[in-house]
C-alpha cells in the first residue's frame, strides 16, 4: 500500500465546539439545539451560500466541517477531478428518513415534502460538498457501526493506488436525533504541508 | 391583492427555507427561478406542494407552472383566481 500519504488538514465537530486542525476555531455550547448551533457556525465562516439553510441536518453538518477545512486551503488550486471524497457514519440518512416518513404516514394529511424527500440518501452530503467546490472526483459513503480509522483509510489507500486521485476529503458524518459528530480530514499525495502520515495511530489522535 | 401578496412573499421565504433573504430584498414582479432568487427545480415541487397545503389549489397542468410561479404577483393572482373555485 502507499505510505506517500498525509494528512494535511482535520476538522472536528463536536459537543458545540469545532476544532480545525486540533485547535478550537468555534465555540457554540450556548446554542440550544443542532440548527441553532450549525446556523452560528455557519455564519462564523462568513459564508453567503442560501442552499446551506435547505440542507438536512447531516449535510449541514458535513458541509460545515468541510468548509471550515477548506477555509484555510487555497481551493481554486485544487485538482478538482481528481479530489476525491469517501465519508462513513453509522445512521446512514436514518433522521431525515424518519422526518420523511411522519410526513407521509397519516394518509389523512399526506404531504410528502420534496425538499425533506431529496435528502433520503447519506451520500447527499458528498454532492452537497461537490457542488459548492466545484469537486468532481471519486466518491464513496460507507456506513459502519462507529468510527474506526483502518475501515476508512483501506477505501482511501485504494484510490490513490488505483485512480487518477490526488486528494481526498475523507471522514466521520453522523447525525441522528439531535446527536451529531463530525471528523473530517483532507489527505494529499506527497505533500509538504503537514507532514502528519495518514495512519491509524495518527488519525485516532485527530479523532479523539 | 398587493397585501396579500406581500403575506405570500413571506410564507414562500419561510417555506423555502430562504433565511439569507428579507422580505423586503424580494421585488413582487422580480423572477422567482433562473437569474431571479435563483429557486430550483426542487423549489418548484416544494410550491406545488405548498399551494395544495395552504391554499387547496393542484397545479393539474404542470405546463401552467412556469407561468404561475413565474414572481410572487403572479402565484398571488393565480390563488386569487383559484382558491374558490
Amino acid at each position: 500500500m502507499n505510505h506517500n500519504l498525509n494528512i494535511t488538514a482535520s476538522c472536528r465537530i463536536r459537543d458545540g465546539k469545532v476544532y480545525l486542525n486540533n485547535k478550537e476555531v468555534f465555540n457554540g455550547e450556548s446554542s440550544e439545539d443542532f440548527p441553532a448551533f450549525i446556523k452560528s457556525a455557519y455564519q462564523n465562516l462568513g459564508l453567503k451560500y442560501g442552499k446551506f439553510h435547505k440542507m438536512d441536518s447531516l449535510s449541514k453538518l458535513g458541509f460545515i466541517a468541510s468548509e471550515y477545512i477548506f477555509s484555510e486551503m487555497d481551493v481554486g488550486s485544487l485538482d478538482k477531478e481528481n479530489t476525491a471524497i469517501v465519508l462513513a457514519n453509522s445512521s446512514s440518512s436514518l433522521d431525515t428518513d424518519i422526518r420523511h416518513h411522519n410526513s407521509i404516514k397519516d394518509a389523512s394529511n399526506f404531504y410528502p415534502s420534496p425538499a425533506v424527500f431529496v435528502y433520503t440518501l447519506p451520500n447527499i452530503v458528498m454532492g452537497e460538498i461537490c457542488i459548492k467546490n466545484k469537486i468532481q472526483g471519486e466518491n464513496a459513503f460507507f456506513i459502519f457501526d462507529e468510527f474506526n480509522a483502518q475501515t476508512l483509510i483501506e477505501p482511501i489507500e485504494i484510490l490513490f493506488e488505483e485512480t487518477e486521485t490526488k486528494a481526498c476529503l475523507g471522514g466521520w458524518v453522523e447525525f441522528l436525533e439531535g446527536k451529531y459528530e463530525a471528523f473530517l480530514f483532507f489527505i494529499e499525495k506527497e505533500s509538504n504541508k503537514g507532514k502528519l502520515a495518514f495512519n491509524v495511530p495518527n488519525m485516532n489522535q485527530l479523532y479523539l | 391583492m398587493e397585501a396579500f401578496a406581500t403575506k405570500l412573499k413571506e410564507q414562500i421565504i419561510t417555506h423555502l427555507n430562504l433565511e439569507d433573504l428579507t422580505p423586503e430584498e424580494v421585488g413582487l414582479d422580480d423572477p422567482l427561478f433562473g437569474e431571479g432568487l435563483g429557486l430550483d427545480s426542487i423549489d418548484a415541487l416544494e410550491l406545488i406542494v405548498f399551494l395544495e397545503k395552504e391554499y387547496g389549489i393542484k397545479i393539474e397542468n404542470p405546463e401552467e407552472g412556469k407561468q404561475i410561479f413565474e414572481s410572487v404577483n403572479t402565484i398571488a393572482k393565480f390563488i386569487q383566481k383559484n382558491k374558490n373555485t
